[in-house]
């Protein structure tokens, strides 16, 4: 018997002591250990930190150790194991910068190697010879006014989908008010600037919202109703091609409720008799390129980490793309759950299983997290009968919609068990649960927006099936389908493009 | 519908559709009126070629893998319409609506008889994509200049909708661009036919799904004219040994996870300049089939510091035995194939320089081997 020690070595990267991001790696042994060993699959391999990951094996000998990082990453290495114990560090490839390890661990950047390769490659497509199926330019388009540095720009045409999206739909008698200006103007005096002539502000609107898709028009994504906005600033180089954004902690971004002074209007408002108060909050960042709004990308605001109770980090990464956009992802500094999720967007639904099996009864039962629970129930919902990681799994999803619907994934999980995971429930009972949680705004994760169509369309079809028209559901379904048009299948937290 | 090969067991085995599309009527340089928002795109030069490859790599598959093809239907809208299966030349249906519709209804039954059937779909074509939503154009797309998708499948709701098929194992191979049509979103109605209804279906979890796609989101697919994609190029490397794993029986077996894995390798093998990814959509692993010999595998040979692989003599061997050897000057990097297994790559710089050696494990996908230099 010998004894294998494995880690992964990401230079830079920074971790707490006990909390580190994971590797899945197979260990594989070669021609001439073969017959005797068997390959040990799915092997957990902290990466950066100073544990091992320390693995058994039959014999010594020569063995490939071929790990997946949560970016992608396949490493593979030929090791000697001896008689006793062999300690081996795999080193993954550099990040851009020393201060986006975590996001280069992640995928949320690529590595420093690949960037100069992708340098190299940039615009010798065409001269190459390959001949592109198809241009991408656009029909007539007006282009927008150009943005001066957190200052609002020429006011949008009446419509406009910007406009849309931060339309306050409520006034006192709780129909579509017409402040649309005035919220408007609240964002656009919240913007900070980023690099490349981007800036964002992290808002918070409130919920839920009344039928949010029954008075929509055909191009118009709401998120609820708007409460404040705050302008936040980047780190890092200003010259770089990327920039990160720390989210202000969840007390600080509360205390802002009451600090613009747009606000005042709305607040007035809400003291009005007979107004509701205020009942849970969802929070966005919102991207404006050139002026305009480009991108909405949901935030987790007051996330806690898996290990620690603390709320943890989030980070906004932003980058600029080949064609000249600004892009826009999540990074939570959670990292068993920041793995889970990392693998869940590269569609590896085996290895975000096996990371998260360990933690799922502290997920689901201590419920401390709902929005990390709503992320390991997708590893549950697309995971197979055969290889159902616990057996009370379907009863915390039914749970974790029903006592947590600001986090509208947890509704869309359940009613997924019930169209499409053989629950004993009615189409009504799911259609019931979908309208629910598209009261709640946007789901946190892509994977939600995925599923919330398609149990719409489920839904729907039954209905044409039974020739009753329901015209709540059309509206739903019209909603959802613009929501997934919309959604950056990049990410794993849902962002919008506008 | 043209059924090319149907082997008339019905034991479990591979059914294939294989739909390639050239020749766009109504878009740029086609022979009928111009859609007017063709966005710039025109008659293709490579899925017929595309097509036909990843066909012979079916046609010669028993030799390779231990997985029988029992059917294969093909639909081509280019000219000649001519399929080859081996010897034999088949005129085949082109790829409207109707035919595509009803060549997916077909491979859905032919998969239902038994689940374990394996499904397989290779589409290339024009394709424009919004979010999660993908839409493949067929022959006529623009034809139609009030709903022009009426000429278009909604891809991704076409594969929920084949759920309700009983083969638990499904594989779509979508050699198309995603580029995002902001004017297609925003003006033109549905976006393409859903040939199956995604109603009630309750097995999420059993249907393993796994679609690979030529491009990400958002960006463009690549082919040369007169030439199979590079996605089909790599593709049917990827089957041929790159894609495998070793199993717990001492033999090679091709997984879906393996097929992404040897894809980002691959592609950037056929076509360097091309920045290309598969993407996913999320589904248990599964074994497609097993390798009836030990897999080929991409091996790269250069020097470090990199300037000597120029200069250098690079020669392999196994056992003792040298098997190849280049000779300089070469300007790039010494790509070769070579079986699974335990070789020694050296380098000789000549003038009294020490000759340098390493050993290395051919391994799947791709194996680069960098043999320090003086």
């Amino acid at each position: 018997m010998s004894i294998l020690e494995l880690r992964i070595e990401q230079p830079s990267l920074m971790t707490r002591s006990g909390d580190t991001y994971f590797a899945v790696a197979d260990i594989l042994p070669l021609d001439s250990s073969r017959g005797r060993a068997k390959p040990i699959r799915g092997v957990q391999v902290p990466i950066g930190g100073r544990s091992y990951a320390r693995v058994s094996l039959v014999s010594p000998g020569h063995y490939l150790v071929r790990a997946k990082l949560p970016s992608g990453e396949i490493m593979l290495q030929r090791i000697e194991v001896g008689g006793r114990k062999t300690r081996v560090q795999m080193e993954s490839e550099d990040s851009p910068h020393k201060w986006l390890s975590q996001e280069k661990v992640l995928g949320l950047v690529p590595s420093a190697a690949h960037i100069v390769k992708q340098a190299a490659m940039h615009g010798a497509l065409e001269d190459a010879g390959s001949r592109s199926r198809q241009k991408s330019t656009k029909i007539s388009r007006s282009r927008p006014a150009k943005a001066v540095e957190g200052t609002s720009t020429s006011p949008k045409p009446s419509g406009s989908r910007s406009a849309a999206l931060f339309a306050d739909r409520f006034d006192a008698s709780g129909r579509a008010s017409r402040a649309v200006d005035t919220v408007e103007a609240l964002v656009r005096a919240s913007l900070a600037s980023l690099n490349y002539d981007a800036s964002l502000a992290i808002a918070a609107f409130e919920v839920p919202t009344r039928s949010i898709f029954a008075s929509m028009e055909s191009d118009q994504v709401v998120l609820g109703d708007l409460l404040s906005g705050k302008g936040v600033s980047p780190s890092g180089d200003e010259s770089a091609m990327y920039s990160v954004v720390e989210v202000p902690k969840k007390a600080q971004l509360e205390r802002l409720h009451s600090v613009p002074t747009m606000l005042s209007q709305l607040q007035a408002r809400r003291k009005a008799p007979g107004v509701r108060r205020p009942r849970a909050m969802r929070y966005y960042a919102i991207l404006a390129e050139r002026g305009r709004v480009s991108r909405a990308c949901c935030v987790p605001v007051g996330w806690v980490s898996l290990n620690g109770n603390r709320e943890s980090r989030i980070k906004l990464v932003f980058s600029r793309t080949p064609t000249g956009k600004t892009d826009m992802a999540i990074a939570v500094d959670d990292p068993k759950i920041a793995s889970v999720l990392s693998f869940l967007q590269r569609g590896d639904l085996g290895s975000a299983k096996l990371l998260i099996k360990s933690s799922l009864r502290m997920l689901m039962e201590k419920a401390q997290n709902p929005m990390a629970a709503a992320a390991a129930a997708y590893v549950l919902i697309y995971s197979s009968e055969d290889t159902e990681p616990h057996a009370n799994w379907r009863q915390w999803i039914r749970n974790l919609g029903a006592r947590f619907p600001f986090v509208p994934d947890g509704l869309i999980q359940h009613a997924t068990l019930l169209l499409q995971r053989g629950d004993p429930g009615a189409e009504e009972d799911a259609r019931a649960l979908l309208l629910r949680a598209l009261d709640f705004g946007p789901p946190m994760y892509r994977l939600g927006v995925k599923l919330l169509a398609e149990n719409l369309a489920i839904v729907r079809s039954g209905e044409m099936h039974r020739k009753h028209d329901n015209g709540v559901t059309a509206a739903a379904l019209r909603y959802a389908n613009w929501l997934a048009a919309r959604v950056d299948t990049r990410h794993a937290f849902t962002v919008l493009n506008i | 519908m043209t059924i090319v090969h149907d082997d008339g067991d019905a034991a479990p085995g591979l059914h294939a559709l294989l739909i390639g599309v050239d020749t766009y009527p109504h878009l740029k340089g086609g022979k009928k009126k111009l859609f007017k928002d063709h966005e710039e795109m025109g008659q293709l030069g490579s899925p017929r070629h595309s097509v036909q490859l990843v066909g012979e790599w079916l046609y010669d598959s028993s030799k390779i893998v231990d997985m029988p093809v029992r059917s294969i239907d093909v639909l081509m809208s280019t000219s000649p319409k001519s399929f080859k299966w081996g010897k034999k030349k088949v005129k085949v249906d082109r790829a409207s609506a109707q035919n595509v519709a009803a060549s997916v209804l077909g491979w859905q039954a032919r998969g239902n008889a038994d689940p374990n059937n394996l499904l397989v779909l290779y589409y290339c074509g024009h394709g424009v994509s919004w979010g999660e939503k993908q839409s493949l154009l067929l022959e006529d797309f623009g034809g139609n200049v009030f709903d022009p998708f009426t000429d278009a499948v909604a891809i991704d709701e076409t594969i929920d909708g084949m759920r309700r098929c009983a083969a638990t194992r499904q594989l779509y191979f979508l050699d198309a661009c995603r580029s995002v049509s902001e004017d297609y979103l925003r003006n033109l109605g549905n976006k393409g036919i859903r040939i199956i209804d995604a109603a009630a279906h309750s097995r999420l979890g059993i249907v393993r799904q796994h679609v690979f796609h030529a491009a990400e989101n958002g960006l463009q697919a690549f082919g040369k004219d007169g030439e199979p994609s590079i996605f089909a190029q790599s593709l049917v490397r990827a089957l041929s040994g790159p894609a495998a794993s070793p199993n717990d029986d001492g033999g090679w077996e091709i997984k879906a996870s393996g097929i992404y894995a040897a894809l980002d390798k691959l592609m950037p093998l056929v076509e360097p300049t091309a920045i290309q990814v598969a993407n996913a959509r999320l589904s248990e692993n599964f074994s497609l089939f097993k390798l009836l010999a030990a897999p080929q595998v991409p091996v790269s040979v250069y020097c470090k510091p990199e300037h000597f692989t120029q200069t250098a003599t690079l020669s392999c061997w196994k056992q003792g035995a040298q098997l190849r050897r280049r000779h300089p000057p070469r300007a790039t990097n010494w790509d070769l194939e070579l079986p699974h297994g335990d070789y020694e790559f050296r380098a000789s710089l000549g003038q009294g320089v020490p000759e340098k050696s390493r050993n290395v494990t051919v391994f799947p996908p791709l194996t680069n081997v960098a043999i320090s230099c003086p």
